[in-house]
């Protein structure tokens, strides 16, 4: 399945990203628009942009709503993961877990280093492997 | 100087948990009101995102936003909102400063420094009083710890 979003990813996009390829769709292929860009005619799903049915709910992060659209998912360590990402995306920061800020950073920095969105996604991976990883144990 | 600037409005209906959401993330945002529904933050890649989704939940919820990107054209009028926004934050520096002495464990010093990176969040204009709670609070925590050595 081809999923899009739009291009320069950040700590929400990387994590949503790591979420489908590893629970949703093994198979993802992602695909980068422009910012604002049109829809129309775009094969694929489209996440964490404005508007669309996988995107910010109720003032909380995208990660969140794909965790809820795809409830099959029932992963504890993934609501672990799902408040740190809405912390370090969503503002909503009154009880952040301590990773989200550190989480946010790299993540923001990450895109800037490597050369384009795609390469972002798959260091990304590894970075949210290793958070779920250590999580779980 | 680039701003960033959100026009809304919230739907007619009356206060509901949306609307309260909306006016705390305005809150913690620390935005500039220009005029009653419209505000404006400093223009970064984060201030924009932030806006970009505070836009999505006012129109989730039936009201309506816009976001512009702009600038002011009265230095007077844009020193005047530099100023409010460097004086939001330092407020809340000085409140951390003055009562760093009457911390008396490390459990109210951790609080502390998690409320100064709280406010650093908002910190748009990098007030050179962060440097100073900052290093308050780390002689605090130095102090704490030669008496933990004793």
């Amino acid at each position: 399945m081809k999923w899009i979003t739009w291009e320069n990813v950040g700590v929400d996009r990387i994590a949503c990203a790591w979420l489908i390829k590893k629970f949703i769709d093994p198979k993802a292929e992602f695909e980068f628009i422009k910012k604002g860009a049109d829809l129309k005619g775009a094969e694929g799903i489209p996440f964490d942009i404005p508007g669309v049915t996988l995107s910010h709910k109720r003032g909380r992060c995208t990660f969140c709503t794909i965790l809820k659209e795809y409830d099959h998912i029932n992963d504890p360590v993934l609501n672990q993961i799902c408040d740190i990402v809405d912390a370090a995306d969503a503002l909503n920061d009154v009880l952040p877990p301590p990773e989200a800020a550190g989480l946010e950073v790299i993540f923001r920095g990450l895109r800037k280093v490597v050369e384009d969105d795609r390469k972002a996604l798959e260091v990304g991976y590894i970075v949210m492997e290793s958070l779920y990883k250590q999580l779980s144990e | 100087m680039k701003w960033i600037m959100l026009i809304y409005k919230l739907p007619k209906s009356k206060t509901s948990a949306n609307k309260v959401s909306v006016w705390r993330k305005l809150k913690r945002l620390n935005v500039y009101p220009l005029q009653d529904s419209v505000c404006i933050l400093p223009y970064s890649e984060r201030t924009v995102e932030n806006f970009e989704w505070l836009s999505e939940e006012i129109k989730e919820m039936g009201g309506e936003a816009t976001l512009w990107e702009t600038a002011c054209l009265s230095n007077y009028e844009e020193e005047r909102i530099n100023e409010y926004f460097l004086n939001q934050t330092n407020k809340q520096y000085l409140e951390i400063i003055n009562a760093v002495n009457d911390v008396v464990n490390v459990k109210q010093l951790q609080s502390m420094w998690s409320l100064m990176n709280r406010v650093k969040a908002q910190d748009y204009l990098k007030s050179p009083l962060w440097i100073e709670v900052k290093g308050a609070l780390q002689r605090k925590a130095q102090e704490f710890s030669r008496k933990g050595d004793e």
